[in-house]
């Protein structure tokens, strides 16, 4: 299987749009095709898997190449520490051939928070009564 | 080291084949069948039990048999009732951790699984089902999957000394090793 999963970029805001497309080449028939936007925890202890969005192909061909598009999540945020971390992906899978994925980073800023370098915890949260003030 | 770029995260542990020398798939069922379809994986901790079981569930998935698995946790001396349910219709069952059940949850256990055409448990010593395997580990061993995992040729001998053959917890010690960024020197 030749399959691949192209994206215009490789990190994304929570709330944007995440558009890419796939492409593939198999030997067999392809019976069902779909596209998966994920996370999965890596690290120490066993590994956690929230599918939270998929995509189905429809009459997918042996060599086919296809747009798909979804809107990143609000949580949870992609981090990393020493112990665990957060990663979310995009899986393309071909049945009976099999699957493809690829990282990509969904956090605020764009950037994977780091819990060795927790910059996020000294940023000040305002008080109850300056959110007030502020709406 | 981020734990998503650590080299011995369980995510890559987990796709880690059972290896012994003079393994065979062909031999391991054939014992299996000359035990009459019932039969024990035997060992201790940390020694390739569960992964084995594991493959061999997934052997019999791919056969197209409809193969259940249970794992027993500590102190558990009776099956729970989603256990048993899954257990009634079942072809093949796989059972982790058989020593847990007591004298009663094991009777029972035989008496669900009666109508499988095979059933394999793991246990750390003999006494349940025949043995069909015993897992042993050794530095050979150790050094191979550090060898498929990190690239390097340290000697692991100590680090399995250190852990008496149990590799779980050895691999889990290097994952310390490189998650604070030290030298692979074990």
């Amino acid at each position: 299987m030749n399959a691949t999963i192209t994206l215009p970029k490789m990190d994304f805001e929570p709330g944007e749009t995440i558009s890419g497309t796939a492409s593939w080449q198999t030997t067999q028939e392809v019976r069902t095709a779909e596209v998966r936007l994920f996370w999965q925890t890596r690290g120490k202890g066993s590994c956690d898997v929230g599918v939270v969005a998929v995509q189905t192909l429809d009459l997918p061909g042996q060599a086919d190449q296809r747009p798909f598009s979804f809107v990143a999540p609000h949580a949870p945020p992609g981090f990393s520490g020493r112990l665990i971390s957060l990663v979310w992906g995009i899986e393309l899978v071909l049945q009976p051939e099999g699957s493809v994925s690829r990282d990509i980073v969904i956090a605020p800023g764009r950037k994977e928070i780091s819990l060795e370098h927790p910059e996020w915890l000294e940023m000040e949260d305002p008080s109850p009564t300056k959110r007030r003030m502020a709406q | 080291m981020k734990a998503r770029d650590n080299p011995f995260r369980s995510e890559r542990l987990e796709r880690l084949a059972y290896r012994k020398p003079g393994f065979s798939w062909e031999n391991l069922e054939a014992r299996l069948a000359a035990a009459g379809g019932r039969g024990a994986i035997v060992g201790p901790e940390g020694h390739g039990k569960t992964t084995l079981l594991f493959e061999w569930r997934g052997r019999s998935v791919a056969a197209g048999r409809s193969a259940a698995w249970v794992r027993l946790s500590r102190g558990q001396r009776r099956l729970h009732d989603a256990q048993k349910s899954e257990l009634v219709h079942a072809e093949a069952v796989f059972a982790d951790s058989a020593e847990q059940l007591g004298w009663g949850g094991w009777k029972e256990f035989v008496a669900l699984t009666r109508s499988a055409r095979c059933v394999v448990v793991t246990t750390h010593r003999p006494g349940r089902f025949a043995p069909v395997h015993i897992c042993r580990t050794s530095p050979g061993l150790l050094q191979e999957l550090v060898n498929e995992l990190h690239g390097s040729a340290n000697d692991c001998l100590s680090l399995w000394q250190r852990h008496r053959g149990n590799l779980r917890n050895a691999l889990r010690d290097l994952y310390d090793i490189a998650a604070g960024g030290e030298d692979l020197e074990v």
